[in-house]
């Protein structure tokens, strides 16, 4: 545990120092929020700022997907961290930093969407906790583009796009939330999708992870 | 003692080798030499569990690789497997702590001569001063089996000289080292595999 803690806090480092991981989404997510406001008139905000909201949050990691593993692949740290670990605890430290940096991104984000948008309480708390569980599932799904693209090296970069369809159930279920606030078994109905789809996604990229540089 | 039982390696359909079978004892030196292309790297990966091989097992300490917990070694590639843009330091700490021997850094830091550039972003920094840093984890990372690939490349004089002081030296306290290369082995050693003579 101690190890994998260490390794969290190496990703979280690369992500940060390396890539600017926090402050490219956080950019991102001011720009598209600001877009929003500014594109739409006033009576409308308020709904379709909050539904385009939990669409391009996740989408917006999806660009991450090429540095996860192909840039430890290329400077060969991906090599020196299997010698150390196996490619399941690289796979979880890789998801959990990618999870926190991205949930720092969106938790900065979150008083400009207020503002911008002027949800009110009950609905801001919501938005809070689909973007939370989202976020989760987006994540996980980056991971295993990511995987996927070390994995097969080449003709991949239609990979995120093509992947991405595998957000839909969220994305669906979360706009569904998002418009009846009462029902907060949706919220369930979330929590259970990424409940299937996270370890599932994990685990094939653990194995991908483990076959990269394999004989066959 | 590390051992190597009828290995063999299939990469997209072609076999590097087969039928590889080697032992060494502990203060073993060994060279794996070979053209390219003939699976030494492969080998070498093998060894440090990062990849599977196609058939075969790999005992080290009397136990399969892949039931031993990790790092049991300490592996350099091709790729040094430092990040670019993070500073000197920073790469040699997170990795000696990942071998739980920090306590090791500044020995290595001193050993290869890194103290005035422990704060330079390793992308600022020439081939051959890459290469030290990624050399100084052979002692900031402590493990008995050292597997390095083609190291010798870009090092000056002095450099190779620290090097194989620093090989001979692991040997005698008891390790077991792993060298691929292309050129004549600069350390005498009793015994060299000729990947070659593997092939089909």
């Amino acid at each position: 545990m101690n190890r994998l803690s260490k390794l969290i806090a190496w990703e979280i480092l690369t992500q940060n120092k390396a890539y600017n991981f926090v402050k490219y989404l956080f950019a991102l997510f001011i720009f598209c929020t600001l877009c929003i406001a500014l594109a739409n008139t006033h009576e409308n905000i308020n709904k379709f700022g909050l539904v385009f909201t939990i669409i391009y949050i996740p989408v917006a990691l999806l660009g991450f997907s090429s540095h996860i593993f192909k840039s430890d692949l290329d400077d060969g740290s991906l090599e020196a961290l299997l010698s150390g670990f196996t490619s399941f605890e690289i796979v979880l430290a890789k998801f959990a930093a990618l999870y926190l940096n991205s949930l720092l991104a969106c938790l900065l984000n979150l008083p400009v969407i207020f503002l911008a948008f002027n949800p009110g309480l009950e609905l801001f708390i919501q938005l809070a906790i689909i973007l939370t569980l989202e976020l989760f599932l987006a994540c996980a799904l980056v991971i295993l583009i990511g995987s996927v693209q070390s994995y097969f090296r080449s003709n991949t970069s239609f990979l995120p796009q093509l992947l991405m369809t595998l957000m839909l159930p969220a994305i669906i279920f979360s706009g569904l939330a998002i418009e009846n606030i009462d029902k907060t078994y949706l919220i369930f109905i979330l929590t259970g999708i990424n409940m299937i789809l996270v370890p599932t996604m994990i685990t094939l990229a653990s194995y991908l992870t483990r076959n990269v540089f394999g004989c066959s | 003692m590390l051992c190597f039982d009828k290995l063999k390696c299939t990469i997209n359909g072609v076999n590097l080798f087969s039928g590889l079978s080697v032992s060494l004892l502990p203060s073993s030196i060994m060279y794996v030499l070979g053209k390219n292309g003939s699976g030494k790297t492969s080998l070498l990966r093998a060894a440090a569990g990062i990849a599977r091989i196609s058939s075969g097992n790999i005992y080290f300490k009397k136990n399969n690789i892949y039931d031993l917990p990790k790092p049991y070694c300490t592996y350099i590639g091709h790729n040094l497997g430092i990040k670019q843009e993070l500073t000197v330091f920073e790469n040699l700490k997170y990795y000696s702590s990942f071998y739980n021997s920090l306590e090791a850094l500044e020995a290595s830091i001193h050993y290869f001569k890194l103290q005035k550039i422990m704060d330079k972003k390793c992308y600022e920094l020439s081939s051959g001063t890459q290469k030290r840093v990624a050399l100084s984890k052979l002692l900031s990372c402590k493990s008995n089996l050292w597997l390095l690939d083609e190291v010798e490349t870009n090092l000056d004089a002095e450099n190779k000289y620290l090097l194989n002081n620093l090989i001979i030296s692991k040997a005698n306290s008891g390790g077991i080292i792993l060298i691929s290369s292309h050129d004549a082995p600069t350390i005498k050693t009793s015994q060299n595999l000729l990947i070659d003579d593997y092939a089909n």
